[in-house]
């Protein structure tokens, strides 16, 4: 009854409040916490959050979109939401030898009792033109001297390096890091081999996409998930063609189980993000007037069909723009838009999308259409939202009404993009 | 008075029967209760039968003959195939003065009628049919069917006069456009279900030499297509003197210079369109320079494109628009007629639309009239689009504006400030998808 009144009083909030505008930027239920600029316009990309509340890192890509910045990592303290403090500035080796976009996405994992971040590299020609990311141990944080680079993981068949990056606690136990690559399908590695210095032997699987051919079919981004109705690892790939689901239980041979193409309007899928139960899944295409669109995997879940090609719904912050990533804390979906900024939109009805909350970090972009906020990510443990912006920096905030986030409390499972890394497998319950 | 009374009561049993779902918020300016702009007054309205059953419409352009042509299609449960003749001279009191109905309905399959257009030839008016049959029976093959109209009021004189049949791209036409070209001829352009656009010399069909009409086929680029274009339009570019041809259709938006007939030259491609696998309608301003270009799919707005870089040789594809319109993000809109710097648009679940293009780069919306006001997930199409506003057309002669609704029938408007169009006075020329069949041909000025 609680949740009931908390959604009502935020769409009653939002209802209530104008358009963000320079001077009235945010809604009423959404209040900046701290925001820290990370250098000049165009040059951040991704972000990840840390989960544990007595480990407070924010890691973000730096990228050279324009201009002639340094390419690397930032680390930001935020143990004072209010006062983020970029804790270090990693920049590549040789930088000014490398030529392209740099380092795109970022995330952190644990293993054995040490905290790693993997920062995703992208070079079109130069000595790192076949990096795909590089490991870094940061265990020893706030202490910056103590980030140590682990491993570097290359791909010399496939030079251009991995656009996008997801690491997944699988329920074998290892955690893995599935990246796109610049040939077909998405490689995915041993991440515990990769850290204990088998960087050669990590590479354990490939997830094709279907009609792939020629062998030079890519994805775009992705996500993988517990889906406990059947007690399978999935992969959600958006790429060539639309959308993908898999079962990756086992890596080596990854089975596919959904595909979603011929969606009109959908000739190349990017970010595909499912709630926690792998039933509603979000979709982005990356085209300016693009909405998220909002699929029911369910008849496909059932076996009723295995290609779904139309949208229940759809959702934008601004249909003349075009919104980028999203965190899913169903019923809640976490959205950088770019030029809309910080947008958070309710799927408890998924037939029926609402806004409920919205802060716009760029208020004078001097981009294209993707300038503005790039990257969002969620901390479950106290509902901290942060977003980088590809322009304005690093910015953290809170809505009103949202404390953290457990699916549990919500009646569904509680699976986001947060794992468990603590949990050694979940063989027992297969 | 009793008319207002009953459209209203209509259009309150509509809201009803195909209103929001429960909690779901009207979030359009224009409601049931309140379906237009201010600057919209709505002259008649006719209902022509059941729910989706009404496709495309055009409008005589001659105040003298205020005669309308709407196709009429079976696309759902019921309808019947063939064409709707209505008499508009009391435009607030519109009748249905003749209906053309293909032989053996439940014998043919599929739609039956979905595009109409008029025209006149050696001083006597026609209408084309487009016509779609499936396989499975008679007339897969037939494309059109041409109606000598010339005596109307009088419903008796209506007669048949040719069908144009394609045995070997058989499956009709889904799409036509008529064409006053600069050599003096009355083209038919016609879809077909194949990778080009068939085109006619209607001179020799309404003449009995069916046979050899077929005078020319305009190619696409991806020629692997099972129906290359979906639809098209053509003009006269007044700067270089050529008769041109928009096309949309797989891949995206052609244009063709298509003075010589026989020997079609691409000019412009526009492909590579994020979010375009397939082009619908496109439909250039009257200097060709600006050109509206419509994908049939929910989400989709209409794409503004300046198609100058192309013109002017400096790129030979533009895959990029300028701007874009939408009455709604969540609906999708249909055909659209340019006056400019007016855009009438038939847009589905949004109904009678007008934007204008006054600053391409920022299309504005001037005035709307809701003629469906149905819920959006009540259509005939993929997603549930596809139902109201149709086809629209506009009278240059006075301003009339009309719209055939899929379901709600034929209405007509006028709006505010609108009394007609003659490209001259905004300092464009006169090009827009009315044809002057009276001129002979351009050829002297050439």
């Amino acid at each position: 009854m609680s949740r009931l009144i908390c959604i009502a009083l935020m769409l009653g909030w939002v209802a209530g409040a104008s358009a963000q505008t320079p001077t009235n930027p945010g809604s009423e239920n959404i209040h900046v916490q701290g925001h820290l600029p990370l250098g000049a316009p165009e040059s951040v990309a991704d972000i990840e959050l840390e989960q544990e509340l007595d480990r407070p890192y924010a890691y973000v890509a730096k990228a050279r979109y324009r201009d002639n910045y340094a390419r690397g990592m930032d680390i930001i303290d935020i143990s004072d939401p209010a006062r983020p403090r970029l804790l270090k500035r990693w920049i590549n080796s040789n930088d000014d030898l490398n030529a392209g976009v740099g380092a795109l996405d970022i995330k952190q994992f644990k293993h054995d009792g040490r905290y790693y971040v993997v920062l995703s590299t992208q070079f079109s020609q130069g000595p790192d033109y076949d990096l795909g990311a590089v490991v870094f141990d940061v265990t020893d944080l706030p202490d910056p001297d103590a980030v140590v680079e682990v491993a570097r993981i290359r791909e010399a068949d496939m030079p251009g390096g991995f656009h996008n990056i997801f690491i997944y606690k699988h329920s074998d136990g290892n955690p893995y890091l599935i990246t796109t690559v610049r040939g077909p399908g998405a490689n995915v590695y041993d991440l515990s081999k990769v850290v204990s210095g088998d960087v050669e032997d990590a590479l354990a699987g490939n997830i094709p996409i279907p009609g792939d051919t020629g062998g030079r079919r890519g994805y775009h981004d992705f996500f993988a998930s517990f889906h406990p109705d059947t007690g399978e690892d999935r992969f959600y790939g958006g790429g060539f063609g639309g959308y993908y689901v898999y079962d990756i239980s086992n890596v080596e041979s990854p089975e596919l189980r959904i595909t979603l193409t011929g969606i009109p309007g959908v000739s190349y899928g990017h970010t595909f993000t499912p709630g926690p139960n792998g039933r509603y899944v979000i979709a982005e295409t990356e085209y300016k007037y693009a909405p998220l669109r909002i699929f029911d995997l369910q008849p496909a879940l059932d076996g009723e069909r295995q290609n779904i090609n139309y949208p229940i719904s759809a959702w934008t912050a601004n249909w003349e723009n075009l919104v980028h990533n999203h965190e899913v804390r169903w019923p809640y979906v976490f959205v950088s838009g770019y030029l809309d900024g910080l947008q958070v939109f309710s799927l408890e009805d998924p037939e029926n999308p609402q806004t409920i909350g919205y802060y716009d970090t760029i208020i004078n972009a001097t981009g294209g259409v993707m300038d503005g906020a790039f990257g969002v990510d969620v901390r479950n443990a106290d509902g901290l939202i942060v977003i980088s912006d590809g322009s304005t920096g690093f910015w953290s905030f809170r809505m009103d009404g949202f404390n953290g986030w457990n699916g549990q409390d919500w009646g569904v499972p509680n699976i986001s993009s947060v794992q468990e890394w603590d949990e050694e497998s979940k063989e027992g319950t297969r | 008075m009793k008319r207002t009374t009953f459209i209203l009561a209509g259009l309150f049993i509509m809201a009803f029967a195909f209103g929001p779902r429960n909690g779901q918020a009207q979030d359009t300016p224009w409601t049931p209760t309140n379906p237009g702009s201010d600057n919209i007054d709505v002259l008649g309205h006719i209902p022509l039968g059941p729910r989706l059953s009404v496709a495309d419409m055009d409008l005589e352009q001659e105040v003298s003959r205020p005669y309308a042509y709407v196709a009429r299609m079976h696309y759902a449960e019921m309808g019947e195939k063939g064409t709707d003749i209505i008499d508009l001279s009391d435009p607030s009191n519109p009748k249905v003065i003749y209906r053309w109905r293909i032989e053996n309905q439940d014998l043919h399959m599929r739609t039956g009628g979905m595009d109409v257009k008029y025209f006149k030839w050696k001083d006597r008016y026609y209408v084309v049919q487009s016509l779609q049959f499936g396989a499975g029976g008679p007339n897969h093959d037939l494309g059109a069917v041409v109606l000598d109209v010339t005596d109307l009021p009088d419903p008796t004189t209506v007669r048949e006069v040719a069908r144009i049949h394609e045995p070997e791209t058989p499956g009709g036409f889904h799409n036509i456009f008529v064409y006053k070209h600069s050599s003096g001829r009355v083209l038919l352009l016609s879809t077909v279900s194949d990778a080009f656009a068939n085109v006619y010399d209607l001179g020799l069909v309404v003449e009995g030499d069916v046979e050899k009409a077929l005078v020319g086929r305009i190619p696409t680029p991806a020629e692997s297509s099972r129906r290359g274009y979906h639809d098209f339009y053509a003009g006269y570019h007044v700067d270089t003197g050529t008769d041109r041809f928009y096309g949309g259709g797989t891949g995206g938006y052609y244009v063709y210079d298509f003075t010589d007939i026989d020997n079609p030259e691409l000019l412009v491609s526009l492909t590579g369109i994020n979010g375009v696998r397939s082009g619908h309608t496109f439909t250039p301003g009257p200097n060709g320079r600006y050109a509206v270009a419509e994908t049939e799919y929910k989400y989709a707005p209409l794409r503004i494109f300046d198609l100058q870089p192309g013109l002017d040789g400096k790129v030979s594809n533009i895959n990029s628009p300028i701007a874009a319109w939408t009455p709604h993000w969540e609906g999708l809109v249909h055909n659209h007629e340019v006056r400019w710097p007016y855009v009438f648009v038939s847009g589905y679940h949004d109904g009678l639309q007008v934007f204008s293009m006054e600053d391409p780069k920022k299309p504005r919306t001037v005035a709307y009239f809701d003629t469906f006001t149905g819920s959006r997930n009540n259509g005939g199409m993929a997603g549930n689009v596809a139902n109201g506003a149709f086809g629209v057309d506009v009278r240059n002669e006075d301003g009339l504006i009309v719209i055939s609704d899929m379901t709600t029938g034929f209405w007509t408007f006028r709006m505010e400030g609108f009394n007609g169009w003659n490209g001259e006075d905004w300092g464009v020329p006169n090009v827009s998808s009315v044809q002057h069949w009276d001129e002979e041909s351009r050829e002297g000025t050439r």
